[in-house]
């Protein structure tokens, strides 16, 4: 039910956000979702890619700080309130949501939210029995 | 009150006049009766002079000082806590301690006698530096543990001053206390008293002509001519440096009088000499070379030839304040590693030693020390070590926060911590460079 994202310690600094892109082209690896958002000297970017294991590998080889992180996708309804329903769900249960971010998986395709919760087991499952399309398939 | 009083100032004890001759005879004495209690009393130093091969008898001139093994900071922390003391824990009056690594200070103790030598040789320190019985003195020294603090405290109530004990920080409330209660005397350390100019003037207040400040005792850290000069415009005061350190009571070891001719050590209680750090050789008069000195009057915790590390020179020619003791010129620098970041004495092992117990860091790190205004800015870099931190940014900020917090608990330091990214600090082969002054540069 989780699916594997790439989590990467990103210093602030000009250049590095390319370092690390140019490192995933080198070795054909495919981006499908990329976050990074302004934080003072550093920041963790999160990114769903196509060989999350070797892309670890390579990063950690070249003085990334890298590892695999568990996080649940969930497609919504395309309809008002469906956000909500999520989180309402998510916060009823006690859990608190340590960040998210929402990608389109193919082109024209409906967006995928991909979030993380303290308590990310739980998660998928609370959601799945509500009637939520949780994304169960590898990127 | 002030022993002997002439156009030139006070003089507080009569000692400090004494002839070269008169000074040496007791400095002798003394010494017999220091290395003899240290050698009966503290089973360390019996062991130190018996594989050195001598006696307290052997003692027979001041000559003979030099035979006797240095102590340094370590014995202290290999006979930590009370493995140097002489005297039994019924007969210690007080203890200060300070900073080491990770629970292990450098800890010392007095006994009743103890405190009134000290508080005798802090109140000739405040005397020189132009302070009496009219003043009101301001403590801008952290107190607690340290000996600044109280060291002055003590002296300055000697000589009859009213003693302000604000500690440090809290700058506009410093302010407002010199204003209200006409604060005459100023005690802190040089970069702080020029930072607390700089805020009376962002409050409005010229220090130099709103104020009623005419002294101020500089210490806790080096200065230069330059910062002296510029405390002294700025505060319209006169200032003077004076040195000590809790291994030797503290502060009172020496100070500056107001011929500002270098440093006037108490001889009458320490013997001072200048050794080659490298051999360990006693150089001449005059020479520079690292500070060695041997108290003569502690009787709670008697150290013999201590290292001080800092580098100066002694001078014996007559000073034109009256005073015939042997002065020291301005501490030239240190001939160890050892910082001193705003007024702590700090070494790299230290915080090396606080890093390493943090689990998630490597064991590389890199200290940058700069100037922001007047005072010391200390920024840490850390390498990250443990991807599992990346699970939540919270996770990332505790580790720092935890960085920062065992810094301030462990070394009393406020330092900026920064992660970064593994390797990506400079790796040395041979001896690692891992402080970067910027202090010195413009």
């Amino acid at each position: 039910m989780l699916i594997r994202q790439l989590s990467v310690f990103m210093p602030n600094q000009k250049g590095h956000l390319a370092r690390f892109t140019g490192l995933l082209k080198d070795h054909a690896i495919d981006i499908r979702a990329l976050v990074c958002f302004d934080t003072a000297e550093y920041g963790i970017l999160r990114a769903i890619v196509s060989d999350p294991e070797r892309a670890v590998e390579i990063l950690t080889e070249e003085g990334f700080v890298a590892k695999i992180s568990q996080v649940l996708a969930v497609e919504p309804e395309d309809r008002t309130g469906s956000l909500h329903e999520i989180f309402r769900l998510i916060a009823d249960a006690g859990q608190n949501v340590d960040y998210m971010y929402s990608f389109v998986p193919t082109q024209g395709a409906m967006p995928y939210f991909v979030i993380k919760t303290d308590d990310i087991e739980k998660t998928g499952p609370l959601l799945k029995a509500a009637g939520v399309k949780v994304i169960d398939l590898e990127l | 009150m002030a022993e002997i009083i002439n156009q030139n100032g006070r003089i507080w004890n009569r000692n400090e006049t004494l002839d070269r001759q008169q000074i040496r005879a007791i400095q002798l004495e003394k010494l017999q009766w220091t290395v003899k209690h240290a050698y009966e009393k503290v089973p360390y130093y019996k062991a130190k002079l018996d594989s050195a091969g001598i006696r307290p008898t052997d003692i027979r001139s001041l000559a003979d000082l030099e035979k006797i093994p240095f102590t340094v900071k370590d014995d202290f922390r290999k006979n930590y806590p009370f493995g140097l003391f002489a005297v039994p824990g019924s007969e210690v009056v007080r203890y200060h301690a300070s900073s080491g690594t990770t629970g292990k200070p450098t800890v010392v103790g007095y006994t009743k006698k103890d405190m009134a030598v000290w508080r005798e040789l802090v109140a000739r320190i405040v005397t020189m530096a132009g302070v009496c019985e009219q003043d009101i003195a301001q403590i801008a020294f952290g107190y607690g543990l340290f000996t600044g603090a109280l060291g002055l405290t003590h002296g300055l109530e000697e000589v009859g001053a009213a003693v302000i004990p604000m500690s440090s920080g809290n700058t506009q409330k410093q302010i407002m206390f010199m204003q209200d209660f006409g604060t005459t005397a100023l005690i802190s350390t040089p970069s702080y008293a020029l930072h607390m100019a700089e805020i009376a003037c962002e409050m409005g207040i010229d220090p130099a002509s709103d104020l009623k400040l005419k002294w101020a005792l500089l210490g806790g850290e080096g200065s230069t001519e330059a910062m002296r000069t510029e405390i002294n415009r700025t505060w319209g005061i006169f200032a003077t440096e004076n040195y000590g350190m809790s291994e030797l009571f503290g502060p009172g070891l020496s100070g500056e009088c107001q011929a500002l001719s270098g440093m006037h050590i108490n001889e009458d209680h320490y013997i001072a000499e200048i050794i080659d750090p490298k051999t360990g050789e006693v150089l001449p008069e005059g020479s520079l070379g690292e500070l060695v000195i041997t108290p003569l009057s502690k009787e709670a915790l008697p150290v013999l030839r201590y290292r001080t590390k800092d580098i100066t020179s002694l001078h014996t020619e007559i000073c034109t304040c009256g005073r015939t003791t042997a002065r020291m010129s301005k501490i030239s620098g240190r001939s160890d590693d050892m910082l001193i970041l705003g007024g702590v004495n700090v070494f790299p092992s230290q915080i090396e030693s606080v890093i390493l117990c943090i689990e998630g860091l490597g064991p590389h790190y890199q200290i940058k020390i700069f100037k922001k205004g007047y005072l010391d800015k200390i920024e840490v870099d850390v390498e990250l070590a443990d991807a599992n931190m990346l699970e939540s940014f919270v996770m990332l900020e505790q580790l720092r926060g935890h960085v920062c917090n065992q810094l301030r608990s462990v070394l009393g330091i406020d330092a900026q911590v920064n992660l970064v990214e593994p390797r990506s600090l400079t790796r040395f082969e041979g001896k690692a460079k891992r402080v970067i002054d910027m202090r010195g540069e413009e």
